[in-house]
């Protein structure tokens, strides 16, 4: 049987692998190889440099850009808080004074006798960096990052919006969804999502959403091609799909099984140089709610386009030359038994995962 | 060197060191005429844990050895050369954009000026520009900074100012591209090049201001003046730093370098070559476009000049929702004589975006993409009309009152184009040649007499790299083996009353059989008689323009094409879609 043509989402209920959780430069590592970490224990911590602040010394003192550096009252390195006075000027025999002040708190970083500008760098911001998973420290690289090996049940969607979060999962119907992961085993619309935002959900899975609900939801900035930094008060993860497309069984059975436990998930998705797919990452599921009929061969399939959009199935031939399609499209495909039924179809290599 | 038939009978080797598949290609004497024989791939070599670009050629070098017979790599690895019979090669050439190809931030003072001319020698050199900042762009200093720390380009082009103008506004560039100290893409084992094409008179500002930062390297000014622009050296410079700075930082590139007869070349600047040589050779206005997943290229030599626009997020697949929100929902349903309803259209274009290598099952799905690719094809245009127009801010026209006109010269006119070459799987890959005519013409809107053609196998990189060896291969395979002419379309211009005759036309076959025919305005018809070529004779009615002029009669020599002749009266702009009309046209050839 001839290879998956298309990458396959990983779905799977008990998976061992190591995370690599990313350092910011100059980032100070708060653990040590051999550690058990949890998901919300700090790894690192760091401080991103501030923002670049320009000032127009010259112009506002109105002196030459040459000569700007003499009515200075500070030099590159200083300190500066907001409102502080950086230079002034007396004319007409200090009748007239001009006087410029920082417009942050920061330092200055450099004067130029060319512009007469003046450039401050606002004070660095710090950032935390969380284990994302429950594991053991298995390696620090101060250039790399921290590398944690865990044991986790996982699955991974085909789009997602939002960074990281954990949190525990619950299903629609909570009575509670405050600080927890709304699992929504249903296809979802923008006043569902908007509902549980409100009532302090921090994340949703949905097996899919109609493109202009999650549009209403994002708003038009929302960039498909790359995603994860969008303000959107949440993370939505959607493992299948635009459309009202339902979600896949096995991923169904996956994440059945996270209710009630403690996942992190990401929606950071980008489709193109160096794929990365959102995911929802959980503890391993025990036998039950990782069924043996769960599709982990290579020749069960799902259909993610045309019209048999969703359907799960199993390949039982795989033609050597192109078949021609509906389309007319010339294509590799593989012949394809749909789960639930006897039906074969056709349907193009490209086209499965 | 440029090469003669007289000395001709070489036997060369070409590769294309794409992002993802090298591509190779062998061209050899066949029956007294140079012909591309035989092409093999395999997967570019330039990620760990291979780490080795040259590995990756010879897999795909001994994929052609195997299909063609003839062993190109010997025993030891290496390429066997010169050729002996049917063993080895005269000369191995390649180009590459492998590794993301080369990386550049350009910077320049006026957004339309400086920046503009940076812009257009760093593309025309062949290079993905990930940002053109300018002094009067619309963010601020702080922005600025960020982004260029952000980038990690292979290499900076800074413009600004005229020779002999003011030299502070240029200087004030350098201390911004100081304060942000963007490394270059690989390593920082080396410092970034910057190349300088500004005001002469401020390069020693320049270098003293950029010393800590990056290694400066002078070049003549790409804007001496606001009505000059002098792109070559810049271009040439920034060739040449590519070969020795960037590609030897690149996994395997050095390798690469000594494995080739010639300098390896940016595969956009190779395309470039080939189409200005047709320009040259063959005094053709040509416009070639290579529409991919995420950017579209758009190529064109018209009366000498050559221009490279890529339209960035303009694409089938990662840039589908860009084409979307760029062009509306309903310019791309415009091209569709199925109804779909909105939400079902946005839906199979989100799928596409988050699935990219999914393939049209459907016939609906197939209508969606081609839709999408007009509208995606269109924008590209319209950018690169703008952007190979005429200088922009250069004072052009003295008016009769004596004043001048400040702005921008006229855009490219469709109407001087005689050659419309497209390229990228959608239009390559389309079920029906049809299909692709329509994409093109419905796009670009050729105007009087224009020939549709496609590059099926997209050769035109190696052949453009040919060309600095030798011309003649490169032409002669260039017509027989790359470009696949698809039908010759002729538009008449002018205001008609719907349905009414607009012209006619007698067409004479090499035979001699003759046929003739109206057009009648409003409507799109072909004449399939025509594919083996032949003369025809125009006759416009009243006013109308079939490109000798308004109610000018003429004559053309019609070569050989696929599908024969396209008479498109549908108006310029279109006053009919002719979506069904196409779709008649294209079952029909099915």
């Amino acid at each position: 049987m001839t290879a998956l043509s298309a990458p396959t989402l990983v779905v799977t209920g008990r998976s061992r692998e190591v995370f690599e959780r990313k350092l910011p430069p100059s980032a100070k590592v708060c653990v040590e190889t051999g550690m058990i970490v949890r998901a919300r224990d700090v790894v690192a911590l760091a401080s991103v440099s501030g923002k670049m602040v320009s000032v127009a010394a010259a112009e506002m003192l109105g002196v030459t850009r040459s000569k700007v550096q003499s009515y200075l009252t500070v030099a590159p390195g200083d300190g500066v808080t907001k409102g502080q006075m950086l230079g002034q000027r007396d004319a007409l025999f200090g009748l007239l004074k001009s006087r410029i002040v920082s417009p942050v708190d920061g330092t200055i970083e450099s004067v130029s006798g060319i512009s007469g500008h003046l450039m401050i760098r606002e004070i660095s911001v710090p950032v935390t960096v969380e284990a994302y998973v429950n594991g053991e420290v298995v390696e620090i690289n101060e250039k790399n990052g921290v590398r944690i090996l865990a044991n986790v049940s996982k699955v991974q969607g085909a789009f997602g919006v939002g960074g990281e979060v954990t949190g525990v999962m619950v299903d629609a119907n909570a009575d509670t969804v405050a600080g927890k992961i709304v699992c929504a085993f249903e296809p979802v619309t923008n006043d569902a999502l908007a509902s549980w935002r409100e009532a302090g959900a921090i994340g949703v899975v949905t097996p899919s959403i109609d493109g202009d609900e999650l549009y209403r939801f994002c708003g038009d900035a929302l960039n498909l091609a790359a995603t994860g930094d969008e303000d959107i008060g949440m993370t939505l993860v959607v493992t299948e799909g635009f459309g009202r497309v339902p979600m896949a069984k096995h991923t169904m059975c996956v994440l059945s099984g996270c209710i009630g436990q403690e996942v992190s998930m990401c929606g950071i998705t980008q489709v193109r140089a160096g794929v990365i797919r959102p995911e929802i990452i959980g503890p391993v599921l025990a036998d039950a709610e990782n069924p043996a009929d769960a599709p982990t061969n290579r020749h069960s399939v799902k259909i993610v386009r045309g019209r048999y959009f969703g359907n799960e199935g199993i390949i039982v031939a795989a033609p050597a030359s192109p078949q021609k399609l509906a389309s007319g499209v010339e294509a590799l495909v593989y012949r394809v038994k749909l789960m639930g039924g006897e039906e074969v179809v056709d349907v193009p290599r490209a086209n499965v995962v | 060197m440029k090469d003669h038939p007289q000395n001709n009978g070489k036997v060369y080797v070409i590769t294309d060191c794409g992002s993802t598949t090298t591509k190779a290609i062998l061209i050899e004497m066949v029956d007294g005429v140079y012909r591309q024989t035989c092409r093999g791939e395999s997967p570019t070599t330039v990620e760990a844990p291979v780490a080795d670009v040259t590995v990756g050629v010879k897999r795909a070098l001994k994929d052609i050895g195997e299909l063609s017979g003839r062993k190109l790599i010997d025993d030891s690895d290496n390429i066997i050369r010169p050729a002996n019979g049917s063993v080895g090669c005269d000369m191995y050439i390649s180009t590459s954009s492998a590794g993301g190809g080369l990386q550049m931030v350009v910077l320049g003072l006026v957004k339309n000026i400086s920046a503009a001319s940076a812009l257009k020698a760093a593309l025309g050199a062949g290079a993905i520009v990930t940002d053109s900042i300018a002094a009067d762009d619309e963010r601020d200093t702080q922005e600025q900074v960020e982004r260029l720390r952000k980038l990690r380009p292979d290499m900076v082009l800074l413009a600004g100012g005229t020779d002999g103008g003011q030299t502070v506004g240029v200087v004030e560039l350098a201390e911004l591209l100081a304060l942000a100290e963007p490394h270059p893409r690989f390593g920082d084992s080396y410092q970034l090049p910057v190349v300088y094409a500004g005001n002469r008179h401020a390069a020693n500002e320049v270098k003293k201001v950029l010393q800590q930062t990056a290694t400066v390297i002078g070049e003549r000014n790409v804007r001496p003046s606001v009505e000059e622009e002098t792109l070559t050296f810049a271009r040439d410079r920034i060739h040449t730093l590519f070969l020795e700075h960037v590609m030897q930082q690149a996994p395997g590139f050095g390798r690469l370098i000594d494995l080739c007869d010639a300098s390896v070349v940016p595969t956009p600047s190779a395309v470039g070559k080939m189409l200005q040589l047709l320009g040259t050779h063959k005094q053709t206005n040509a416009l070639c476009v290579d529409i991919g997943g995420a950017t579209t290229d758009v190529f064109s030599v018209v009366d000498g000049q050559f221009n490279r626009t890529v339209s960035a997020n303009l694409g089938m697949s990662y840039s589908a929702g860009f084409v979307l929100q760029e062009s509306g929902i309903e310019n791309i349903r415009r091209w569709m004589s199925e109804t779909l309803d909105d939400r079902e259209l946005l839906n199979q274009l989100m799928n596409k975006t988050v699935r990219p290598t999914t393939i049209p099952d459907t016939e609906l799905e197939l209508a969606v993409e081609q839709a999408l690719a007009r509208e995606a094809l269109r924008l590209s245009f319209e950018q690169h009309r703008t952007f190979a127009g005429g200088l922009k801010g250069a004072a052009t026209d003295r008016n009769i009152d004596g004043g001048f006109s400040m702005g921008k010269k006229d855009d490219l006119q469709v109407g001087q184009l005689d050659l419309i070459i497209g390229s990228g799987g959608v239009l390559s890959h389309a079920p029906s040649p049809w299909q692709t005519v329509a994409m093109l013409v419905d796009s670009f809107l050729p105007e009087g007499i224009t020939t549709i053609a496609k590059d099926s196998i997209f050769m035109m990189p190696h052949l453009g790299v040919l060309s600095d060896i030798d011309e003649f291969a490169a032409l002669e395979v260039f017509f027989r083996d790359c470009i696949v002419p698809l039908a010759m379309s002729i538009v008449p211009l002018g205001r008609c009353r719907s349905g009414r005759p607009c012209m006619t036309y007698r067409f004479v076959s090499g035979q001699g059989e003759e046929l003739t025919g109206t057009v009648n305005w409003g409507e799109l018809t072909n004449l399939d008689s025509a594919k083996e070529g032949g003369t025809l004779y125009l006759l416009p009615e009243g006013h109308v323009d079939v490109g000798f002029g308004r109610g000018q009669r003429g004559t053309v020599e019609v070569a050989p094409t696929r599908l024969g002749l396209l008479f498109d009266g549908r108006g310029r702009p279109l006053e009919n879609r002719g979506a069904a009309l196409w779709e008649r046209f294209s079952r029909g050839e099915r």
